[in-house]
């Protein structure tokens, strides 16, 4: 997938998996690893950048003796994949447009 | 033997120049201890995770250009790492910012543009962004299309830590300020339009054309001062013991995180109802228009 597309679609993927509880680094991964190709190294940048503009917050919780970094989406993370989904509705159109014109040709 | 691992981690990192080593191998650890916890081998983690000096190459480093980046549209995307920065010096003309927290103490500079006129360069703790904007020879055309708006020519995304002063000269890019703590905050505008979200400073100072100032959620630690000529001005949640407010034609509405009975407000309008009220306190609100409509209102309001 294109470079960019998909960038900004993980980081929607990674604010989703945040929507319906806060989560940490190994479960994330976990539960983007059956929809997407998604590397411990590839996740730590875009939890560093959507915390920097503050779409999500992080904070640290005791589990058997070690710290563990919750991360819980905010109001600004929220609205973000809502502007995401909106997005992706333009793109549909342009891709039915594309599909259409590939029919065209056949 | 994670420890080795951690620790090769750690020095490849800092070896690549890359400012959060530590954040960086607190993750991978705890990473690594979760996937013990759930049944994994620690060996073929490891392996899965990979050699640590491969692992550095995903994270970037010094001054960065992706040049990968560079579309058909001559569209430039650049990446600048700075470190040590204090001061933050911005001439903009066109181009839209969008300013930002930096997690840590780096400064970082991102622009994309398709005139690849914003020049940025450290001297000493200062780092000074400037765009070199093409005037000459181009007539009242330069005049008219930057008062409409139209030419953008570019976004900058800056990432500023905190304790730093930032000083903005700015015509008419839409600036965007958000989860700053600073020193000194200056902004000078024209037509741009500034929009502050938790922001705290030692002293502001905010001086408008025709851009409206729309902030929320600010702390002032000293004072406030606020000049406009026909921009609007909208506050709300602020925090600030001495706020001055100049407006020629713009309305002044100001929400303070203060009770009435704290704040000693002097009010005047020239052409508008004047008020004033209580007394000697320790909160002072002085807002002076000759136009402009004033609306305050306080906590428990």
């Amino acid at each position: 997938m294109e470079v960019q597309l998909k960038r900004g679609s993980l980081e929607v993927c990674v604010l989703a998996s945040l929507l319906k509880e806060d989560s940490y680094g190994y479960k994330i991964i976990q539960s983007l690893q059956e929809v997407v190709e998604i590397s411990e190294s590839t996740l730590y940048p875009i939890l560093r950048r959507l915390e920097a503009s503050n779409c999500l917050k992080s904070y640290s919780v005791e589990h058997n003796g070690r710290l563990r970094k919750f991360y819980s989406i905010t109001e600004k993370g929220k609205d973000k994949i809502k502007e995401y989904l909106q997005d992706f509705q333009e793109l549909m159109n342009i891709f039915n447009y594309i599909a259409k014109e590939v029919r065209k040709d056949d | 033997m994670i420890e080795e691992y951690l620790n090769r981690l750690k020095r490849a990192l800092i070896k690549k120049g890359i400012p959060e080593a530590d954040d960086i191998v607190q993750y991978f650890d705890e990473i690594i201890e979760d996937r013990i916890e759930q049944g994994e081998d620690l060996e073929e983690v490891l392996r899965d995770l990979g050699e640590p000096e491969q692992i550095v190459k995903a994270f970037g480093g010094k001054e960065e250009t992706d040049k990968k980046e560079k579309h058909t549209d001559e569209t430039d995307h650049t990446r600048s790492v700075y470190y040590g920065i204090r001061t933050i010096k911005i001439t903009n003309t066109s181009y839209d910012f969008e300013i930002l927290r930096s997690p840590d103490e780096t400064t970082v500079f991102e622009c994309e543009s398709d005139d690849d006129t914003m020049m940025h360069e450290q001297v000493g703790d200062t780092l000074n962004i400037e765009q070199d904007f093409p005037f000459y020879g181009q007539g009242v055309n330069i005049l008219q299309k930057m008062f409409h708006g139209s030419f953008n020519g570019g976004d900058v995304t800056l990432y500023v830590p905190d304790g730093c002063t930032m000083l903005m000269d700015n015509v008419s890019g839409d600036i965007e300020v958000q989860g700053l703590r600073l020193d000194q905050l200056n902004i000078d505008s024209v037509s741009g339009d500034l929009e502050l979200e938790d922001v705290a400073a030692q002293n502001m100072k905010i001086n408008t054309v025709s851009g409206d100032i729309e902030m929320d959620d600010i702390v002032v630690e000293e004072t406030m001062k606020i000049d406009a000529v026909n921009g609007d001005y909208d506050g709300d949640r602020i925090s600030c013991k001495n706020i001055i407010m100049n407006s020629v034609n713009g309305d002044i509405d100001i929400g303070l995180n203060a009770r009435r009975d704290q704040v000693d407000v002097k009010a005047t309008s020239l052409f508008h109802e004047k008020t004033s009220g209580g007394g000697h306190c320790d909160h002072k609100l002085r807002i002076d228009t000759v136009n402009g409509d004033i609306s305050y209102h306080f906590l428990t309001d």
